[in-house]
């Protein structure tokens, strides 16, 4: 019994950066409608942002979570105005903006080693007290993160399911011709989408930097769980990418608590590819 | 050339398109599909030819012995038994030219193998001669590139479905897009071929004129069902099809 | 000079891993974006063969041949019935798990310690490396030569056909999935024995070779060729590989410090140029109808064009091929 409220325990603790990360990821995916592997690097920047104005500016590092997360997001609002957008416009296909969206993570990721290295940095953490729950050990910055990820996932879900905004958002994605004729501009609505979708790849970033350390492969490192978790959720779901996220996460912890780290990730790996099998042609 | 189904129908989350308790095809050399819109015509043509999964019901076809159940067989495996369909809506392979289109899918399975790499097939003259009568007969602004318009790519997919010679041929809306003496021209070469003896025809149209003048039978849809059918002079008599279709 | 050898051996795979992807994406359009896995599994395979249970090359190439097979055989009936973007997460996910139990297995691989050292067919003393370099050279030709013939074949026009519209194919009676999956896996086996080809060359295989990075030198190098021509492959590898690989990093006057900052510098410039690509002119440096005859004079012309602008004017900004 202990063993399962552990595994549920750690794997909600620990999932909060893939629950920002593929919360904002689907957003992307359901309005365009491709998976765009260039998000990994806003979760990479958002800690490098992090750890500028952290160790760089000497801000502590509460108050270095918002300007880094809104610097992700104005990053992704402009990756979708000078690559995605022209890109769409010249007719690439679903299929080739993915590759596209590869190529634009490695000039982000090696434009950033070039600029500072690929050596790890740590931020530098506020002080950190420890509590025990129900047997089990957690960190305030945990409990932090955890308590911002449900005000943000709270946010995001009451932006998309209850707003006139969430609203115009879906249209646009279910139907862009339609949503155009009654008067949706999808310019302003696509590139307030991306702005919030960076802005959770960045939180992401915080808090994974926080928890172990920041450097440029963590992206990549974290992008194919959170292109898994999303389509697993289903296609355009922000509820079902917040539930994947969280059985993900009490999977990983879970198959850890057995064995190595390392078989948790097979383990998901193989159940996505199954997944995927399972869907048939129809999915992404 | 039978083609019978029994008990087909097909319904999407509860919803019934399509519900024929029996049908038959391919007694009268041409046959017609009319129908209202959203009657199921197409549906029916998707479920005969298996590239629509029917809900219930099993499909039928004979050639000239036995009738072979559809049922298990994969669309592909449908269309080497010599049950081919036109498309409603244009499909073309977009980076073949009109002779490759029509080359590819006339050239059998054991001359599109790796074996071919390693030494070229020669060339069926026959096929080739069969290639060039069909693009000079209609007029391609380029017979040696590609379809260039919808009504051309439209005309491809139909001569396409000829070339693979099947024995029994579906026409889903064959004159949409299509220029009036193509269509003309059209309904010749599908007349030359059931004469022949090569094949019969199934055809949905809107166009009552062309399925008056062109077939020898004719089935009304409506609601999913088959209403009534006959010859076309019964049918255009008849009260049901005059209520529900022609709008009198 | 042994570097050179090593360089352009290391071209050849390459050559031949672009080859086998662009029958997959380019004539049938498999989004595979797992080669690395495909690459990695034959090349660790042969290594751990040959160290752990003292095979000899030929043995342990065969018994990779069996096993690329088997597996190739399975993730094709996985993926095969895909939308492209699923293929694409599906073969990346396989691509990461060959990473992950190549690092976890170790009682095989040995992990991050790392496995070695492989031996050479055959062994000539100093001479080895050249006789293997011929070697590959003339397979990769053969490969090359295979290609061009499947696209002059009945069969390239079919695989072109499916890529371009598989429903309409079947429904004219192909056996698509049956067709798809033979070519898928006869070219990821390919992938897989180029890996075995590869583990002499490296001699000591270790964990970090197997990463994402091979299988984007692969795409970037079919996309910028012209990933649907039949030689769209090589003259992307000549392009990429060829000149930043073997000129740059072999010829080219850097200071060591700025050594370091070369690959990363690289991969930069790949991704710039993958974007610039997809954006601009998706169809690549050889357009899908430019005939094979005419490649060699397109790639002379461009190369004096280039050469001429190099040598006349103090060169600026970076090479661009076109006129």
């Amino acid at each position: 019994m202990s063993f399962i409220l552990d595994s549920v325990f750690i794997g909600i603790l620990q999932a909060s950066p893939l629950i920002l990360a593929a919360m904002g990821f689907t957003l992307i995916y359901y309005l365009n409608g491709f998976i765009n592997f260039g998000y990994g690097e806003g979760i990479t920047f958002g800690a490098y942002f992090a750890s500028f104005l952290n160790l760089g500016f000497g801000l502590s590092f509460y108050l270095s979570i918002i300007p880094a997360a809104a610097l992700t997001g104005a990053l992704s609002a402009l990756t979708y105005l000078y690559v995605f957008r022209p890109a769409i416009r010249r007719g690439v296909k679903p299929s080739e903006l993915i590759i596209l969206s590869v190529g634009l993570s490695f000039v982000l990721r090696y434009g950033l080693i070039l600029m500072v290295g690929a050596e790890n940095v740590f931020l530098d953490e506020p002080p950190i007290s420890f509590f025990t729950f129900a047997g089990t050990g957690a960190t305030s910055l945990q409990f932090i993160a955890l308590i911002l990820v449900f005000v943000f996932a709270f946010n995001l879900y009451w932006l998309v399911y209850h707003t006139d905004f969430g609203e115009k958002v879906r249209g646009l994605a279910d139907n862009p011709e339609l949503a155009q004729v009654s008067g949706i501009d999808p310019h302003r609505i696509s590139i307030f989408v991306w702005f919030i979708a960076g802005c959770a790849a960045g939180l992401a970033g915080i808090f994974q930097g926080v928890f172990a350390l920041v450097n440029p492969l963590m992206g990549w490192n974290l992008i194919l769980i959170t292109v898994m978790v999303s389509i697993i959720g289903g296609v355009g779901s922000v509820r079902g990418a917040l539930v994947a996220a969280v059985v993900a996460g009490i999977v990983t912890a879970a198959i850890t608590l057995i064995t190595k780290p390392l078989y948790a990730e097979v383990a998901l790996l193989l159940a996505f590819i199954v997944i995927l099998w399972r869907r048939g042609p129809k999915v992404a | 050339m039978k083609l019978t189904a029994e008990n087909l129908t097909k319904s999407y989350t509860g919803h019934t398109v399509l519900d024929i308790p029996a049908a038959s095809f391919g007694d009268h050399g041409v046959e017609g599909i009319i129908g209202p819109n959203g009657a199921g015509k197409s549906t029916l043509m998707g479920c005969l030819t298996r590239r629509i999964e029917a809900t219930t019901g099993v499909v039928k076809f004979a050639v000239d012995g036995e009738p072979e159940t559809l049922m298990p067989l994969a669309s592909h495996e449908v269309a080497t038994r010599g049950l081919v369909k036109t498309n409603q809506r244009i499909q073309d392979f977009e980076s073949l030219t009109i002779r490759d289109s029509l080359r590819m899918a006339a050239t059998p399975p054991s001359k599109q193998d790796w074996r071919s790499i390693l030494k070229l097939p020669d060339p069926d003259p026959k096929l080739e001669q069969e290639i060039d009568a069909l693009i000079t007969r209609f007029p391609f602004s380029d017979p040696n590139g590609y379809a260039k318009s919808g009504g051309e790519k439209k005309l491809l997919d139909i001569l396409r479905c000829f070339i693979v010679r099947p024995k029994m041929l579906l026409m889903d809306e064959p004159t949409a897009g299509l220029p009036d003496e193509i269509t003309q021209d059209v309904m010749r070469l599908v007349h030359e071929k059931v004469e022949g003896g090569e094949m019969t025809v199934v055809i949905i149209e809107h166009d009552l004129d062309l399925i008056w003048s062109n077939c020898a039978y004719v089935h009304f849809l409506s609601e999913g069902s088959i209403l009534f059918e006959g010859a076309p002079e019964d049918v255009k008599k008849n009260r049901v099809v005059a209520e529900k279709y022609m709008g009198v | 000079m042994a570097y050179l050898i090593f360089s352009l051996s290391l071209l050849l795979v390459y050559l031949g891993l672009a080859l086998a992807l662009h029958v997959q994406f380019g004539l049938l359009g498999i989004a595979n974006f797992g080669v690395v896995g495909f690459w990695g599994l034959g090349m660790y395979a042969m290594g751990v063969f040959q160290v752990q249970l003292n095979m000899s090359f030929f043995d342990a190439f065969g018994l990779v041949a069996i096993l690329s097979g088997a597996v190739s055989y399975v993730i094709g009936r996985l993926v095969l019935r895909l939308d492209a973007q699923a293929t694409l997460c599906a073969t990346i996910a396989f691509a990461a798990i060959v990473a992950l139990l190549i690092v976890t297995e170790k009682w095989m691989t040995m992990g991050v310690v790392g496995i070695g050292t492989i031996r050479y067919p055959i062994r000539i003393g100093s001479g080895t490396e050249y006789l293997y370099f011929f070697l590959l050279l003339a397979l990769v030709i053969g490969l090359q030569v295979l290609v061009l013939r499947l696209h002059k074949s009945p069969t390239g026009t079919l695989l072109r056909a499916i890529r371009d519209n598989e429903e309409l194919c079947a429904s004219l009676g192909k056996d698509t999935l049956r067709i798809k999956s033979f070519w898928f896996v006869s070219t990821c086996v390919a992938m897989c024995l180029l890996g075995a080809l590869s583990a002499p060359l490296n001699q000591f295989l270790t964990p970090n070779m197997i990463v994402p990075s091979v299988t984007f030198a692969v795409w970037i190098a079919l996309v910028l060729g012209g990933k649907e021509h039949s030689l769209g492959a090589m003259i992307g590898v000549f392009i990429t590989f060829g000149l930043f690989d073997i000129l740059i990093e072999t010829y080219a006057p850097v200071s060591p410090q700025l050594a370091v900052v070369v690959p990363n510098l690289k991969l930069f410039l790949y991704g710039l140029l993958l974007m610039g690509i997809l954006i601009y002119r998706p169809t690549g440096f050889l357009k899908p109808t430019t005939p094979p005859e005419e490649v060699w004079g397109m790639v002379k012309s461009t190369v004096g064009v280039a050469y001429a602008q190099v040598s006349g004017v103090k060169p600026k900004s970076d090479k661009e091929g076109e006129t």
